[in-house]
């Protein structure tokens, strides 16, 4: 058996999401959903998508993960955060990168989306991509 | 409407049971609880399981379990909602009973975590995760409890060492429970020197991935030894991401079943305490103390053994293992022990009412339930 678990479609169908930050923006009341809805908590069905990597990110909360999930087994530790754009008053939990002193890293500083290599299926699988960010003044940190 | 009772408990230690599968622990606990109710009629035999098409590799598992034990007509279903599986499968068996459409349920709550190495288990659990957004990242649930821990450390003024008392204490009241997979007593010390699982949650701090199996059955007739009824079911959800709640530091799910501590005025309880976080916001957010003020509670001893409110005499999921989709189940097993004052829950007091809880994922999804004893 080929030693790969990512079925091919389901990451092609979520590549929206993953690379652009696509989220659903109701066209009723604006509210801006990550991940997208069908559904408006208004009760509107008619959203738009939008893509999130336009706006200011601010890093609100962190941790850095030790106990990895056997995918990312060769990139411990990892810093996950819950960034927020302030812009579109939506807040979205992923991956910290490009930190090389995770002491000096701390919540509440800019930072901005970035294009990275997530995981790797196996040894013949897919390569995942997608949307990580990084400090903005990557000095010092 | 038929009352609904306890008819008999069966529960397995948790542990590393790697000489069991997961029919072996489900058929164990069903056999054992059946065998003290004297017969195996049965109406329905509903299974609480979270990971088994994970773990094991297999679907229909209560149709499985249920040939292993020689129930070949017995209607089966399982009943997957994370690890709050248990709570919701007895409450699903309650309302049966109470309408009139069953008269007898075994629920059984089993899963098989500890096959795995810790890397696989992280993975298997990232599964209680949002699959798509979140584990595809590598988040895992100790990452959500992290990020609340923090917060509610930074909001009220609390170190670490004030969340962990919350483990401390519970291994003082699972010292003497044998159905404890963990009955040593801890210190802050030993929890400071334990790896870090997500900064700043440690390894002593958290609930071991285990495999385990309990099993309640219920029926319309109360059992010949004791009398305790189950009053009322609750499922509460709240389906929004993590990130996007106003505070991390309430479980909003739990708040929305405050009054059904006011109506029923339970005053002994076991909460989900997958994470010392969610022990503390269990009983914050049930209303039993103000917010921000449980950790310093929980170390005075305000809800020991033997005081007029009493949680986690069991010593909680802390002690007990996490058992995934069983949690709920073991939970509620130590309940019916407690109320009953069985060993090893002489000194717990003397309460009619209990409260347990199971929280599934995050606060995405919470079950109560209210058992009474009745005279």
């Amino acid at each position: 058996m080929p030693d790969y678990s990512i079925p091919v479609p389901r990451y092609w169908r979520r590549i929206g999401e993953y690379y652009r930050l696509e989220a659903s923006r109701c066209l009723k009341c604006g509210k801006v959903y990550y991940p997208p809805r069908a559904r408006c908590s208004c009760g509107s069905t008619s959203l738009e998508k939008i893509s999130l990597l336009d706006g200011n990110f601010i890093l609100r909360e962190f941790t850095v993960l030790h106990s990895v999930p056997v995918d990312f087994e060769k990139q411990k530790p990892i810093i996950h955060g819950i960034v927020e754009n302030v812009n579109m008053n939506i807040r979205l939990i992923t991956q910290i990168s490009d930190v090389l002193d995770i002491s000096k890293l701390h919540k509440d500083i800019p930072v901005e989306p970035i294009f990275r290599v997530v995981k790797r299926d196996g040894n013949i699988g897919i390569i995942c991509y997608g949307t990580k960010f990084r400090p903005k003044s990557i000095e010092g940190v | 409407m038929q009352k609904v009772y306890v008819k008999s408990i069966s529960v397995i230690t948790a542990g590393r049971h790697y000489d069991k599968g997961l029919r072996e622990l489900a058929g164990r606990v069903l056999i054992d609880a059946l065998e003290k109710c004297g017969d195996y009629d049965l109406d329905y035999v509903i299974l609480a399981s979270a990971f088994s098409e994970v773990v094991e590799e297999q679907l229909l598992s209560s149709s499985y379990v249920c040939e292993y034990v020689s129930l070949e007509h017995v209607p089966n279903i399982r009943i997957e909602l994370g690890d709050a599986s248990s709570c919701a499968a007895i409450g699903y068996a309650y309302q049966l009973i109470k309408s009139g459409h069953a008269n007898k349920i075994a629920v059984v709550g089993v899963d098989k975590i500890a096959d795995f190495i810790s890397v696989k288990i992280s993975k298997v659990l990232s599964h209680l995760c949002d699959s798509t957004y979140e584990s595809y990242y590598g988040v895992t649930p100790a990452v959500h409890a992290a990020l609340m821990t923090k917060r509610y450390m930074e909001k009220y003024g609390c170190s670490y060492e004030d969340i962990a008392m919350w483990s401390v204490k519970m291994h003082e009241h699972g010292s003497k429970n044998p159905y404890a997979a963990m009955r040593r007593k801890l210190s802050i010390r030993d929890i400071m020197n334990s790896e870090v699982v997500s900064d700043p949650i440690r390894l002593f701090d958290t609930a071991l991935p285990l495999d385990g199996a309990s099993c309640i059955v219920l029926s319309s007739e109360p059992s010949k030894e004791f009398k305790i009824s189950i009053e009322y079911f609750r499922t509460v959800s709240y389906n929004t991401p993590i990130t996007m709640r106003e505070d991390l530091t309430r479980l909003y799910t739990l708040e929305k079943c405050r009054d059904v501590v006011s109506k029923f005025s339970p005053t002994i309880f076991e909460v989900c305490d997958k994470f010392s976080i969610f022990g503390i916001l269990s009983i914050e957010s049930l209303g039993l103390c103000e917010y921000g003020k449980a950790f310093k509670l929980v170390a005075d001893g305000r809800f020991d053994p033997g005081s007029d409110i009493v949680v986690n005499a069991s010593g909680g999921l802390k002690c007990l293992g996490y058992t995934g989709g069983a949690c709920g189940m073991y939970l509620t097993a130590m309940l019916v022990m407690e109320l009953l004052q069985l060993e090893p829950f002489k000194d717990v007091g003397d309460h009619d009412v209990g409260l347990v809880c199971d929280i599934g994922g995050s606060d995405r999804v919470s079950n109560v339930l209210i058992l009474r004893r009745e005279s």
